[in-house]
């Protein structure tokens, strides 16, 4: 027990003048009565001689010394010593992800979180100040350089995790920046989380961190993949289902697997048994592409118990929307490779620009599709549509040097463009030496020039290759067929909505809308459709913050087209809710915290509050006779009867 | 008018109880130790010469052929003594609960009752000099409108020691009788050495002790210093729960010991508080308790 402002007792010495008062006469009521015999005989044992005993047993005195030892204790800042986790500067990172609403502690291991912060709040001692940031799908300050336990509360209540995976990069880059502007000594970091940090890549903090682990149980069986998929193999109304299954926890599980389509038509309903950290796999061919939406959802043997402690992860959607056709234009004194493949791809309805009697090609205005230009600068420019341009000549759009014949080796930048793209056999005689706009993502470079690039300019997608198909080997190549038909599906889209290999909580739905569109909407799974600016550029629906199966309504003058996108969870750093031991900061690694410093947890509220109490109990005290003289008033009349 | 006629009628047809047969002076309508001529056979006795012949049994003469002379009980009256405190402390309450009022009124009372029966009746007041305003020796219902007058006369003052008033008393050499005191004993001296000498002077004494409600029940609160009436002493009292308590216990210490006193010594013992009626308590308590009846 300590005090923070010892000087204060000094106030003690005030006891003294209230002890005096006590022992001066104090002025009396004079009152005649008939005789005051009765009165010496009665106060004969309680007459005060002696000081002391004019002091003994005053109920009144005895509460004023307290009241006033309340208050001298009070202004002293009486405080007892605490153990904490840290003290001083003090910055809380609160991990607001998706695992972190696992029930292995009571209501959520996010409410765990919430209370160990309350905690830390409330043993905070007068020289600690604390700052919350929540690491959420975006980390954002909860409150800075304050210790109020009631205003931290009041901005904990109304916190939930996330469906996603939080942002530690950015929540601790916003830690570190906060803890650099901190002029006395380093703060302190602590992290509440049960560990599913990335386990690279993340800064280093500026301080001392400590990870206050929150959670018990790895019990936890996940759908970790869940889609569609169209095969070569299968008829063109069929597609294949594709489940995986993870089971993250120590223990085999057994559990029902059930798989519904939108109108309530059971596909599948089995048991399923899967071995600790084991994923199973499940396909299921030959579903009709009529069934647009599918859930696929995991439960307990036992009806009404939980399955596991994390339930986000337990259920997943999935879309199937049918392709629509599309339009490419090829532009090309001949590419015999090209059209092959443009025949050969699905959905699309390949047709070529005839030059007119001059040799020129003349584009027609209103006519929507991709437009391939094949060593070809139409004579009017290129048109305002999606554009895939190949052995480019000088333009307006990007600078194009002049060629060379020095390919040297090239580089496939990591893009979801390349994502099966092998480079390596492909030998390539002469390109143009071009330089990438800042719109454009470089696909494929040499040292000298950028071969492949794509990317999004004045809302039209525009993908270039830099040299002619005829002087390389990449036709004769597996790559071919493959880079075509993905910068083919980027630039024209199967369908009004992109959803790639399927969307996560949190990724944009992005919609592709004609000059036809006249109003876009999103349906989520819960709540009223959301209006979609047509203004921006791509127009990206963001918020996806709910798994479930979201409707796009993208309305034209002849009707509105209807597709449903799924969002899902999957996420194998938030399914694996397993309690890390230590997390990798930086490159420091920090292992589970007991408490290290203490702290001095001041009184002087609560001393405030009884002194408070006291103060009525001497109001009490001091009205107390007047009931005492009703009391004896009904004596008197029993004694008159 | 200490009261009005309906109360007198009521009270003319009361006497006063006295518990021991005394020997009067004057013929009364009281049995007297005294043999005489009433009506009331007594006893007999042998005949010696000078005896009234008119008393001599015949019947017994003639059965026995000895004389036997008849006596008869004499009734005589009844020597009522009534001592009033006329204390300061007597002085005090409001209105119908003013004691030394009630105190006077029921003298009045009893002092009529005594006259009415043919009794004599001595009236004091008891006064820083031993007693004052004496009343009497006096006897007959005619004197009862000269008492009710003296007694609307005196007042209440100084600061009399009753235990010494009693004293003085027992020396004046009064025929013994019935005693009335009344008195609200509020004295630091007690009354206890007076009333055993008067005792032993063969009176039979009725104490009549009289309190104002807020003796009982004080009704006071706060740091007070209390002013005594009578002698003017003070006292510096904070009542609270714990100064109220013991003053109930030694109120009731106080009564106890003057009750016990009084039946050890068969002195009769009466408390009437003043927020009781006093024609009530005359009419009624001491019809009762036998004082009257």
């Amino acid at each position: 027990m300590n005090f923070a402002s010892p000087a204060s007792l000094f106030f003690f010495l005030l006891a003294l003048p209230i002890i005096a008062l006590y022992l001066l006469k104090i002025r009396r009521r004079e009152i005649e009565i008939s005789s005051t015999l009765l009165w010496q005989l009665a106060l004969r044992d309680r007459q005060a001689i002696a000081p002391w005993q004019k002091l003994r047993r005053n109920l009144l005195l005895l509460l004023q010394l307290i009241m006033l030892s309340g208050l001298v204790l009070a202004l002293a800042r009486l405080a007892i010593p605490v153990p904490v986790v840290a003290s001083g500067a003090v910055i809380l990172i609160l991990d607001g992800s998706a695992s972190m609403q696992s029930t292995d502690l009571g209501p959520s291991r996010f409410d765990r979180a919430m209370q160990i912060t309350s905690e830390l709040a409330r043993d905070a001692g007068a020289d600690t100040t604390l700052t919350g940031i929540l690491a959420g799908q975006q980390a954002r300050i909860l409150f800075a350089g304050t210790r109020n336990t009631a205003e931290i509360e009041q901005i904990l209540a109304g916190l939930k995790p996330s469906t996603g995976e939080a942002d530690w990069a950015a929540a601790l880059a916003l830690a570190a920046g906060i803890g650099n502007q901190q002029n006395e000594e380093p703060p302190t970091f602590i992290i509440i989380s049960d560990g599913g940090l990335p386990p690279d890549g993340l800064p280093p903090l500026p301080g001392a961190v400590r990870y206050l682990p929150v959670g018990s149980s790895a019990d936890n069986l996940a759908i970790a993949a869940f889609d569609l998929r169209t095969l070569p193999g299968l008829a063109p109304t069929e597609a294949e289902l594709f489940i995986r299954v993870s089971n993250y926890g120590d223990d085999d599980r057994v559990a029902f697997l059930a798989v519904t389509a939108d109108n309530d038509t059971q596909i599948l309903n089995q048991q399923l048994s899967v071995a600790a950290g084991e994923s199973v796999v499940l396909t299921i061919p030959h579903i009709p592409a009529a069934q647009a939406t599918f859930t696929a959802r995991l439960s307990n043997l036992q009806a009404g118990l939980a399955l596991d402690s994390l339930a986000l992860d337990d259920v997943a959607f999935a879309s199937l929307a049918p392709p629509a056709e599309r339009r490419v234009f090829l532009v090309s004194p001949g590419n015999l490779f090209l059209e092959r493949l443009l025949l050969l791809l699905p959905h699309v309805q390949p047709l070529r620009v005839v030059p007119d009697k001059d040799g020129h090609f003349n584009i027609p205005e209103d006519v929507d599709g991709l437009y391939i230009f094949d060593g070809v600068t139409p004579a009017g420019g290129y048109p305002p549509t999606d554009l895939l341009i190949l052995n480019p000549e000088p333009n307006p759009l990007f600078s194009v040097i002049g060629e060379t014949e020095t390919v040297g080796a090239a580089t496939v930048a990591e893009h979801a463009l390349t994502k099966f793209l092998e480079w390596q056999d492909i030998h390539i005689l002469k390109t143009r030496l071009m330089a990438a706009p800042p719109w454009a993502d470089v696909l494929v470079s040499t040292a000298a020039t950028p071969l492949i690039f794509a990317g999004e300019e004045g809302g039209r997608r525009i993908a270039v290759v830099g040299f002619d198909l005829h002087h390389s080997d990449l036709p004769l190549q597996v790559a071919f067929p493959i880079l075509f038909s993905t910068l083919i599906d980027y630039l024209a889209p199967q369908r009004a909505v992109e959803a790639g290999e399927g969307l996560r909580v949190f990724d944009g739905i992005t919609i592709t809308a004609g000059p036809e569109t006249t109003q876009i909407e999103v349906a989520p799974p819960e709540g009223n459709p959301i209006p979609v600016g047509l203004d921006s550029i791509p127009i990206i629906f963001q918020e996806t913050g709910t798994p479930g199966l979201y409707e796009v309504r993208v309305t034209t003058e002849t009707g509105t087209n209807r597709e449903r996108v799924a969002v899902n969870a999957f996420s194998a750093l938030e399914s694996d809710i397993r309690v890390a031991e230590e997390i990798r900061v930086g490159t420091s690694v920090v292992t589970s915290t007991r408490p290290a410093a203490v702290s001095n947890r001041e009184l002087w509220a609560w001393i405030l509050g009884l002194t408070l109490g006291f103060f009525m109990l001497e109001w009490l005290a001091y009205h107390r006779p007047a009931g005492r003289v009703r009391q004896d008033m009904a004596f008197s009349r029993k004694l008159d009867r | 008018m200490l009261f009005d006629e309906a109360t007198l009628r009521k009270l003319n047809a009361m006497t006063l109880s006295s518990g021991r047969v005394r020997a009067g002076r004057m013929r009364g309508d009281r049995r007297s130790s005294k043999r005489g001529a009433s009506i009331e056979f007594a006893d007999y006795r042998n005949y010696t010469p000078g005896d009234d012949l008119r008393r001599l049994d015949w019947n017994v003469y003639a059965r026995h052929n000895r004389p036997f002379i008849k006596l008869f009980e004499e009734e005589e009256d009844l020597a009522v003594h009534l001592l009033l405190d006329g204390s300061t402390s007597m002085n005090w309450g409001e209105g119908g609960q003013h004691k030394f009022d009630q105190a006077r009124r029921i003298a009045a009372a009893l002092g009529s009752i005594a006259l009415a029966a043919g009794d004599q009746l001595k009236f004091n007041l008891l006064a820083p000099k031993g007693v004052a305003a004496p009343f009497g020796p006096a006897r007959g219902s005619h004197q009862t409108i000269r008492f009710f007058s003296h007694l609307e006369a005196i007042t209440p003052s100084g600061s009399p020691a009753v235990n010494s008033s009693l004293l003085n008393y027992s020396l004046t050499g009064a025929r013994p009788g019935l005693l009335i005191l009344i008195s609200d004993l509020l004295d630091p001296d007690g009354c206890e050495t007076g009333l055993t000498r008067l005792l032993s002077r063969g009176h039979e004494i009725v104490l009549i002790h009289l309190l104002h409600s807020t003796e009982l029940a004080p009704v006071l609160d706060g740091d007070l210093k209390l002013i005594d009436a009578e002698f003017g002493y003070t006292q510096d009292v904070t009542v609270d729960q714990g100064s109220l308590a013991a003053y109930e216990r030694q109120l009731k210490l106080w009564l106890g010991k003057l009750r016990q006193f009084c039946v050890a010594r068969s002195i009769h013992y009466s408390q009437h508080t003043t927020s009781r009626a006093w024609d009530q308590y005359v009419l009624l308590n001491l019809r009762a308790e036998g004082v009257v009846k």
